[in-house]
C-alpha cells in the first residue's frame, strides 16, 4: 500500500518536459504572461535564457500548447543542425511545401516572399545554443523579414552570453531570463506537482525545514530537484518494501534526502 | 539499482565529514584558549617584578591587602593597627618594620619599583569608577538617579585612595615586601607554582639575601628548568655568593641548552667583571 504512494510520487519527478505537467508558480506565471504579450507584439523576437534546469523547455512547450489552438506555431525541441534540413523542415511546416533536394538560405527566402501568410507563424526553437553562429545569423535575418517570428531558448554560459550579445542585444530582440526557484517557490513547485498527480500523502510530508534542505542541495534548480526527489521516493519505496520500521510516513527524513543527494551526486560524500 | 546499505554507509561518512569542521574549529578554539592562558602565565613569569605584587594583593582580597590598607588608613597609631591585623602582621615583623629604615638605604631603588606598582593598583581601583562617571556626565543626563548613585560611590572611593597615598611611607613599603614574600611562600607551599618561587627568589635577591635567592631559584629550576629569569637570578646569586666559576659554568650550560640572549649578556658581564 504505502510503497504505492511512494512509487507514484516518484514518477511525478521523472525528468520530462510535458506541458500538461506545467505548474503555475507566481514568478513563472508573470514571466509567462510577459512572454505571451511579447509574442503578440509585431516584430518582436524573444530570447529565453537561463541555466539548465530552470524551466526553459517547459516554458516553450507550455507556450506551444497554449497558442497552437489560436495561431500557427511550431516547436522544435531539438535543433536541426543541417542547414538544408532546417529550411526544408520550415518550408514543409509553415507553407506545406515539400522540397526535394538541397534548400539553401536564399532559396528559402524566395519561398518566404512568394508565400504571404495572413497570420505570421511563430517558430519556437529550443536549445538554440547548439546552432552555429552562421545559422543563428540566418535565423536573425529571417526574423528581419518580419514574416516569421521566433522564440528561442539558450543555456546561459559565458559562451552563450557572447552569442546573445552578438546576435540579439543590438537587435529588436526581447530577452527574458529564467532563474532558479527560491525556497518558497520550490515548496510550491514540489507540492503543486504532487497534488496535480493526486499524490496528497506525498505532498503532505514536506515541511519548510525539509524544503530548505532540498533548496540548499539543489539551489532551487528544477531539474536537480526532480532528480533528487525521484531518488528520495525511490529510497522510500525500498524501505517500505524491505524495512518499513525505519521510515516515518508523516514527515520526510533529512537523512533520506541526504542519501538521495549522495546517490545523485548533488553532494559528494 | 539502489544499494541502500552502501548508501547508508556513505551517508554516515558524509555526516561525520560535515561535522569535522565544527569539531576542528572547537579544538582550535580550545588550543587558542590554552595558548592564551599559558602566554599570560609566561608573561607573569617575565614581568614578575611589577605584576606579582599587585596580583597577589589583588587575589588576597580580604587577607593581606585589606589588612595592610586598614593599617595604612589608621596611619598614626601604627602599633594599634598591627594588633588589629592579627593574622599576618605578626609582632616580629612589626619589629622588623621598625628596624627597617637603616636597611632601606642599600636597596632603595628596588623598593621604588614596588611603589609604582602599588600606586598602579590603587588607581586601578579608583580610576574606572571616575571615568565612567565622567563620561556619563558629559553624555546626556537621561535619568537623574543613575549619575547620583555613581557619584556617591566615587565619593566613598576617593577618600580611601587618597588616604593610602598619603600614608605610603617607606617603612610600610618595606614591610609590604616581607609580607608579600611570606605570603607568597605560603602559597607556594600549597601549589608549587614556579612563578611564585621565582618571585620569592627575585625578592630575596633584591633584598640582598642571596642565599635565599639562590635557594628559591634552585627550587624554581627543579620544578621548571626552562625559566630564563630563574636561571639569571640563580647565576647572579652565585656570583654574589662568591661562586663566580660555578655561575659561569651554569650560564654556559644553560646557553647551550636554550640559546638565551639574556643569559649570554649576563655571562659577558660576569666574564668582563662588569657584574660583580
Ligand atoms: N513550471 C514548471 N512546472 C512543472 N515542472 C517544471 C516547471 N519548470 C520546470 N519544471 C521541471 O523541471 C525540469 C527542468 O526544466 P526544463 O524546462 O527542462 O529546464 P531547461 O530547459 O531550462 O533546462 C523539467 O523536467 C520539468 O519537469
Ligand atoms: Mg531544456
Amino acid at each position: 500500500m504505502e510503497s504505492n504512494i511512494f512509487s507514484s510520487s516518484k514518477d511525478v519527478f521523472l525528468d520530462a518536459v510535458n506541458a500538461k505537467d506545467y505548474v503555475q508558480l507566481d514568478r513563472v506565471s508573470t514571466i509567462y504572461q510577459s512572454l505571451k504579450n511579447s509574442v503578440k507584439k509585431p516584430l518582436k523576437m524573444v530570447l529565453l535564457y537561463g541555466k539548465p534546469g530552470t524551466g526553459k523547455s517547459m516554458f516553450l512547450s507550455k507556450l506551444y500548447q497554449d497558442l497552437s489552438s489560436s495561431q500557427q506555431v511550431h516547436l522544435y525541441q531539438t535543433p536541426i543542425l543541417d542547414e538544408s534540413e532546417f529550411f526544408k523542415t520550415l518550408s514543409k511546416d509553415l507553407f506545406n511545401i515539400k522540397y526535394i533536394g538541397e534548400l539553401n538560405f536564399t532559396q528559402f527566402l524566395v519561398i518566404l516572399n512568394e508565400n504571404n501568410l495572413y497570420d505570421i507563424p511563430l517558430v519556437l526553437l529550443d536549445e538554440a545554443q547548439l546552432y552555429s553562429s552562421e545559422q543563428m545569423e540566418k535565423i536573425r535575418l529571417l526574423a528581419d523579414t518580419r514574416k516569421i517570428k521566433f522564440v528561442i531558448t539558450l543555456h546561459k554560459t559565458e559562451r552563450e552570453d557572447l552569442i546573445a550579445k552578438e546576435h540579439f542585444q543590438t537587435r529588436i530582440w526581447e530577452t527574458i531570463e529564467l532563474e532558479n526557484a527560491s525556497a518558497v517557490e520550490l515548496k510550491m513547485y514540489i507540492q503543486k506537482k504532487l497534488m496535480k498527480a493526486n499524490c496528497f500523502d506525498g505532498a503532505n510530508i514536506f515541511n519548510n525545514k525539509s524544503v530548505q534542505l532540498i533548496h540548499k542541495i539543489t539551489k532551487g534548480n528544477y531539474r536537480d530537484t526532480n532528480k533528487l526527489l525521484y531518488t528520495v521516493f525511490d529510497i522510500y519505496t525500498w524501505y517500505s518494501e524491505n524495512n518499513p520500521s525505519k521510515i516515518n510516513t508523516r514527515q520526510i527524513s533529512n537523512k533520506i534526502i541526504e542519501m538521495a543527494a549522495i546517490h545523485t551526486g548533488l553532494i559528494d560524500a | 539499482m539502489l544499494n541502500i546499505y552502501d548508501l547508508e554507509k556513505k551517508w554516515l561518512t558524509y555526516k561525520i565529514k560535515s561535522f569535522l569542521p565544527v569539531i576542528s574549529i572547537f579544538i582550535a578554539l580550545l588550543i587558542i584558549i590554552i595558548a592564551i592562558y599559558l602566554f599570560v602565565d609566561l608573561k607573569k613569569l617575565n614581568i614578575l617584578d611589577t605584576t606579582i605584587p599587585s596580583t597577589i594583593t589583588k587575589k588576597q582580597e580580604n587577607n593581606i591587602s585589606n589588612a595592610v590598607q586598614e593599617s595604612l588608613k589608621k596611619e598614626t597609631p601604627v602599633v594599634q593597627s598591627k594588633d588589629i591585623s592579627q593574622e599576618i602582621v605578626t609582632p616580629t615583623r612589626v619589629e622588623e618594620a621598625i628596624q627597617l629604615p637603616p636597611r632601606n638605604e642599600t636597596p632603595s631603588h628596588e623598593k621604588n619599583i614596588l611603589e609604582p606598582s602599588m600606586a598602579f593598583m590603587e588607581t586601578m581601583q579608583s580610576k574606572p569608577l571616575r571615568q565612567t562617571t565622567n563620561t556619563q556626565k558629559t553624555v546626556p543626563k537621561n535619568t537623574v538617579q543613575v549619575p547620583k548613585k555613581q557619584t556617591a560611590t566615587t565619593i566613598t572611593q576617593k577618600p580611601q585612595t587618597q588616604l593610602t597615598h598619603e600614608t605610603n611611607s617607606i617603612t610600610i613599603k618595606k614591610q609590604n615586601t616581607y609580607e608579600d614574600i611570606e605570603y607568597v611562600i605560603k602559597r607556594f607551599k600549597k601549589n608549587n607554582n614556579p612563578a611564585l618561587s621565582l618571585f620569592v627568589a627575585k625578592k630575596y635577591y633584591e633584598l640582598g639575601e642571596y642565599k635565599q635567592a639562590y635557594n628559591y631559584a634552585l627550587i624554581t629550576n627543579e620544578i621548571n628548568n626552562n625559566i630564563e629569569a630563574s636561571w639569571i637570578i640563580f647565576s647572579k646569586s652565585l656570583v654574589k655568593l662568591n661562586q663566580k666559576a660555578k655561575a659561569i659554568q651554569t650560564l654556559q650550560q644553560y646557553i647551550n641548552h636554550s640559546d638565551s640572549n639574556q643569559a649570554k649578556l649576563l655571562l659577558k658581564e660576569i666574564l668582563s667583571g662588569k657584574f660583580k
